[in-house]
């Protein structure tokens, strides 16, 4: 909710009640900015109509939001540009920092979810809910927004297994083709939101991407080995990470000695037994 | 190069086992001249010298190939020795044929 807005209520409270606000309405907010307790009925009036009531002033009021810091002059001034067209919408992505850029990622908060682009711009449709989701949160930490953007506290759901090995797996082989890379960023996200509990904004994860892509080839391996081993460490047990691991790197070790391209193999079954060895002392 | 020759150039390679998914005839349009690359990659996958990313609940191995910026990619499986199916799409597909596959649980998107 548009704090600004709340506050300006306040301020007028006699020339807006009972014309926009009724005085029950007024005192609500009144309390939710002193952060007093409401009880259900309170809450669910304040994030039903009067959200829906605060939201319509604060798109009237034509102010941009700046979440972070050092956006390129030009681009934040783009960005308003095409703000100025779309209500409760957000700008993010490489398009307000990087001087190379695929497309504009434009975030519009809507009823109703979907996706498509339309030259170089791409249309998000996300809902209010979906903004508790890391993956929204971390364009919303950076961006520029028409609307006031509250983050809640993020849902955090314990990635697939299956998943987490095969996004290490397939950074480990893009390290060595000197690919783009891209799965080092997903292990780096993951890492900070399961084990540090943070959300990483676009900007600060992008940083972070550019300079282990500087490093050297070992370096960066040994880096995501490192992530991946706390992440399996830290988010499951030390008896399911060993007993699906122990069967795996028994395959592994077959395939490595069959299969002439195993460079890669042979790092997984290295991190793998490492990680088992570690399960094991830990439950001995 | 159009679909219809590239498909046969990698049944030449592959064998005549081999499906092909739905969209791949419009995706090769899409990946344009980048299709010869493409033929290379498949040649080095049949000679073993593409490493490849294992996944445990799949009887059978699985190369993945980005091609160009908007990640579309490319999916051979192999099964007992035999390699089955090509896949062309968008980075959606790639998302939906790794859920199919058991590769990822949820699209993290939407």
């Amino acid at each position: 909710m548009d704090i600004k807005i709340c506050n300006l209520l306040i301020d007028n409270r006699e020339r807006i009640v009972p014309f926009l606000f009724t005085y029950k309405q007024v005192d609500i907010i009144s309390r939710y900015l002193s952060n007093k307790s409401l009880c259900n009925t309170e809450k669910t009036y304040l994030y039903s109509s009067i959200k829906r009531k605060i939201d319509a002033l604060s798109s009237l009021s034509r102010e941009f939001y700046f979440y972070g810091t050092g956006m390129i002059p030009e681009r934040a001034r783009r960005a308003r540009d095409i703000l100025a067209k779309y209500p409760n919408a957000f700008i993010s992505g490489s398009f307000l920092f990087s001087e190379k850029y695929n497309d504009i990622d434009l975030y519009i908060v809507s009823n109703r979810r979907k996706q498509y682009h339309k030259g170089k711009m791409h249309f998000i449709h996300i809902t209010q809910g979906d903004l508790n989701k890391p993956i929204f949160q971390s364009p919303a930490k950076y961006c520029i927004s028409n609307f006031f953007i509250e983050l809640g506290r993020p849902s955090i759901i314990k990635p697939n297994f299956d998943e987490l090995l095969m996004t290490y797996e397939l950074a480990v082989n893009d390290i060595l083709d000197n690919g783009d890379q891209k799965e080092i960023r997903d292990i780096l996200f993951e890492y900070y939101l399961q084990i540090k509990g943070e959300v990483m904004g676009s900007f600060l994860l992008n940083k972070r991407f550019n300079e282990i892509k500087k490093l050297g080839v070992k370096e960066r391996i040994n880096y995501v080995n490192r992530l991946t081993k706390e992440l399996l460490l830290g988010i499951y047990s030390n008896k399911y990470v060993y007993n699906e691991l122990s069967p795996f790197v028994t395959r592994l070790r077959e395939d490595a000695k069959n299969y002439p391209a195993n460079e890669n193999l042979l790092i997984y079954i290295g991190l793998f037994n490492e990680v088992k060895n570690e399960c094991r002392r830990a439950e001995a | 190069m159009n679909a219809e020759e590239l498909k046969h150039n990698l049944r030449e390679l592959f064998g005549q086992q081999i499906a092909f998914n739905s969209d791949f005839d419009s995706y090769v349009q899409i990946i344009g001249n980048m299709d010869s690359n493409l033929l290379d990659w498949c040649l080095m996958v049949k000679e073993g010298k593409i490493r490849y990313a294992p996944a445990r609940k799949i009887n059978g191995i699985i190369f993945i190939k980005k091609i160009g910026s908007s990640n579309r990619c490319i999916v051979i499986k192999i099964v007992n020795g035999e390699f089955k199916e090509v896949h062309l799409g968008d980075h959606n597909y790639y998302d939906k044929l790794r859920k199919v596959l058991g590769l990822k649980k949820d699209n993290k998107y939407y």
